[in-house]
């Protein structure tokens, strides 16, 4: 009898603790510790702004620059090596694709180097260092390249430009004159912002070829293309590493930030839910044209930055870290970068940040751009439950 | 074997239910409502008088003086309830909520010497809750587990007086997770608060036995809390806060032979909790009032032409709770038994069931209606003679 009482006992509590557990799923609930998100909000950027520069080799471009950006004159440096070619196939062309074209006037000059250079000392001012260039006579058999160079390849919607070279190769051939490669550079300096980019042998596609016609066994013409060895471009270099109050971006040039969240009385613990920083005042069209970006592409996400936090603010010893691809968009009718990711990192670093904006290919180009005015950061934040 | 298999069906009640599910905890430290021993508490008691060989509430140390035999008591209450809350559209939900505790008992083999200790794991709530806040998709799912461990030590100063002192180590955690699906930035944020209490304290008993009568008294001082709090892994400023002090005083009657009474107030001061550091909890001091009683019932029966006589205990108890929560009322009638499923004398179940009710103010008004069955294994053994 007890056994069984007991049993029943163990029975019933056996059966009631299988009572109901789980999620309570509510409706019309409302919890006043979970917060709306706010409106859209301005947070203060320090005036302490500034620009810091990083040097680059120029050799791994996957374009090719000739013109003028930043008041600095910029030179595309090309290496034949015709080793391949029958010298019977006459004439040779170099063929080079356009990437983008800002030109004011289509008016290039090529002609052959005939001093030696060294690809790691190589600038705008020095072959070697130490050593000089004379452009005017360290640059000899000169071309003009012209509108009549310039030609459209129908299939690939591109134009390219052709010229002849083949007393170039003739002339290398005769190994008394040593092949120092060519240089392409732009005749009218009178404009700033003035340039003309091609495909580089590190792009993709579209790399710069030396092409000739030969004849095959059915007496057709057929087009032969031969790589080039190397090439590169080369422009005026910046003594200064940073530059106060002054903002750049691209070309090697960071636009470096602080943010303190404290200051505008964002806690640290909030949640953004979105963050944006403005550039109110630039040039669209320099924009597009220096990172290679439309504007029409905006809403497919194809239009990226990078931004990063900025380790050590010191210049002498500049250090990145925390890389965070963000979307460029239009807010508000204006460029802005979508960094609302990257924000979220601020937990980490008591609740302010150095951070700096990079474009998505980074360094090895000519894409610069000045900033005008300072940046707003503007965010919509959530007050995060407490407890 | 059988008791093999009984024992592990116990342990397996206990380790699938561990967990309950209260929304006490959000805003107070818990349910205290089972506290002290199964009979005890079918009692209406926590009990601070029993002072008799059947007693294994270690809640007044004192009383561990009388037994001989070490005592082991291992329990568990399982609530089950239905809540009331204004802030619900629904009318009731129901939940249910365990109470695990393990009781010692040890006489030491120096005379009027004994030693007791208890593990109880007063609050172990999970409750998850899911709804839709201005068109977000929002889950919660708040843990707390704090539990307490004593021990102590008693000494018969003469046949009429015990006096104790005991330490006690509260320990515990919490987590109280925000899930939140918002359509605004098409992400989840997830906030998750962690804490981690720690605190040690004393108490002191007494108990004065004159033949039928025993009157005992017990005092914890408030003591300190340290909590460990962290936001999304952040650890952040911890301070602590005093865990309010308890005086509780008791009396009971026994005629000796088959009857007792006893009765119980208990006084915590919970309106002095400073712990609006970490959440905001609006408290009042406890009141509790119990009275109890247990009679021992005695059925002749006969089998197999002898004549056998079973005793039963009776239990049955009522208590009254003013204040402890906001504004809060809480009263339980509760019945039970003791039954001897082994041949041994040495070993029993103790059975509760509890029907109550509490009402309180947490943000708005909540209402609780509850039924406890309980269940615990009592075991005696003597390992020397004290006498």
């Amino acid at each position: 009898m007890k056994k069984l009482i007991f049993s029943f006992f163990l029975v019933v509590i056996f059966i009631f603790s299988c009572g109901k557990k789980g999620p309570i799923e509510l409706s019309n609930y409302d919890d006043s510790n979970v917060k709306d998100a706010s409106s859209l909000t301005d947070i203060s950027l320090s005036d302490d702004f500034y620009t810091h520069r990083q040097k680059y080799e120029p050799s791994s471009s996957d374009e090719l620059w000739t013109g003028y950006s930043k008041n600095r004159n910029i030179k595309t440096i090309v290496e034949l090596s015709p080793v391949e070619i029958d010298l019977s196939n006459q004439p040779f062309y170099l063929k080079m694709y356009i990437k983008r074209d800002t030109l004011t006037f289509f008016d290039l000059s090529m002609g052959r180097i005939i001093e030696d250079w060294e690809l790691s000392e190589i600038t705008i001012d020095e072959r070697k260092e130490g050593e000089p260039w004379n452009w005017d006579t360290d640059v000899v058999d000169i071309k003009t390249i012209t509108d009549a160079n310039k030609y459209y390849d129908e299939d690939n919607d591109k134009y390219y430009i052709k010229i002849d070279i083949t007393d170039y190769i003739l002339s290398w051939d005769n190994e008394e004159i040593e092949n120092n490669g060519i240089v392409i550079y732009p005749n009218n300096t009178s404009n700033d912002y003035d340039f003309i980019s091609f495909y580089s042998k590190n792009a993709d596609s579209f790399k710069p070829k030396i092409i000739y016609e030969t004849l095959n066994t059915e007496n057709e013409t057929e087009i032969n293309e031969v790589d080039i060895y190397s090439d590169f471009h080369i422009a005026d270099t910046f003594s200064n590493n940073t530059y106060n109050n002054q903002l750049f971006l691209g070309d090697g040039y960071y636009p470096i930030f602080n943010v303190d969240f404290d200051l505008s009385n964002i806690d640290i613990k909030w949640e953004i839910l979105e963050g944006y920083l403005i550039f109110k005042n630039l040039d669209s069209s320099r924009l597009e044209n220096s990172f290679d970006i439309n504007l029409s592409d905006y809403e497919n996400g194809d239009v990226q930055f990078y931004i990063a936090r900025v380790k050590s603010d010191n210049p002498e010893d500049f250090i990145m870290d925390n890389f965070y691809l963000c979307d460029a968009e239009i807010f508000e009718g204006y460029f802005a970068l979508n960094i609302t990711e990257f924000l979220k990192i601020r937990s980490q670093y008591d609740n302010k940040l150095n951070f700096g904006i990079l474009p998505f290919r980074n360094l090895s180009k000519f894409r610069f751009l000045e900033i005008y005015d300072k940046p707003e950061l503007k965010i919509i934040y959530r007050e995060n439950p407490e407890g | 074997m059988k008791k093999i298999i009984l024992i592990l069906f116990l342990v397996i009640i206990s380790l699938n239910f561990i967990n309950g599910e209260t929304f006490l905890t959000q805003y107070t430290f818990g349910r205290l409502n089972n506290i002290g021993d199964i009979r005890s508490i079918s009692m209406g008691l926590r009990g601070l008088s029993l002072y008799d060989s059947q007693n294994s509430s270690t809640i007044n140390p004192a009383t561990s003086t009388y037994s001989d035999d070490i005592i082991i008591s291992l329990g568990e209450i399982i609530s089950n309830y239905n809540i009331n809350y204004d802030k619900f559209s629904e009318d009731f939900y129901k939940r249910n909520f365990t109470t695990p505790y393990f009781n010692i008992v040890f006489p030491s083999p120096l005379k009027n010497l004994s030693f007791s200790a208890y593990f109880n794991s007063e609050i172990n709530s999970k409750l998850q809750l899911k709804f839709e806040q201005n068109g977000e998709k929002i889950n919660e799912l708040f843990q707390k587990n704090i539990n307490k461990i004593q021990f102590a030590t008693a000494y018969k100063v003469f046949d009429q007086l015990s006096l104790s002192i005991g330490g006690l180590y509260l320990f515990g955690n919490e987590e109280n997770k925000y899930i939140i699906n918002t359509e605004y930035t098409n992400s989840t944020e997830e906030d998750i608060w962690k804490y981690k209490y720690e605190g040690y304290g004393i108490k002191f008993g007494t108990l004065l036995n004159l033949d039928n009568f025993t009157f005992s008294g017990m005092f914890r001082p408030s003591f300190q809390v340290d909590i460990n709090r962290s936001f999304d892994d952040i650890t952040l400023e911890s301070k602590p806060f005093d865990y309010p002090q308890n005086l509780s005083l008791g009396i009971a009657y026994s005629n000796n032979d088959n009857f007792l009474i006893s009765g119980e107030y208990i006084n915590e001061n919970w309106s002095n909790l400073d712990y609006t550091s970490y959440q905001t909890f609006t408290m009042e001091d406890l009141y509790r009032y119990g009275l109890g009683i247990e009679y021992l019932l005695e059925i002749k029966k006969k089998k197999n032409y002898l004549k056998k006589k079973i005793s039963i205990p009776i239990r049955t108890g009522f208590y009254y709770q003013k204040g402890y929560y906001n504004e809060g009322n809480e009263y339980g009638f509760s019945l039970g038994t003791s039954i001897k499923p082994f041949k041994s004398e040495k070993a029993r179940f103790d059975l509760i069931l509890t029907i109550g009710k509490k009402d309180m103010i947490l943000d708005t008004n909540y209402e609780e209606t509850f039924i406890n069955f309980g269940i615990s294994f009592n075991g005696r053994d003597k390992w020397y003679n004290t006498k």
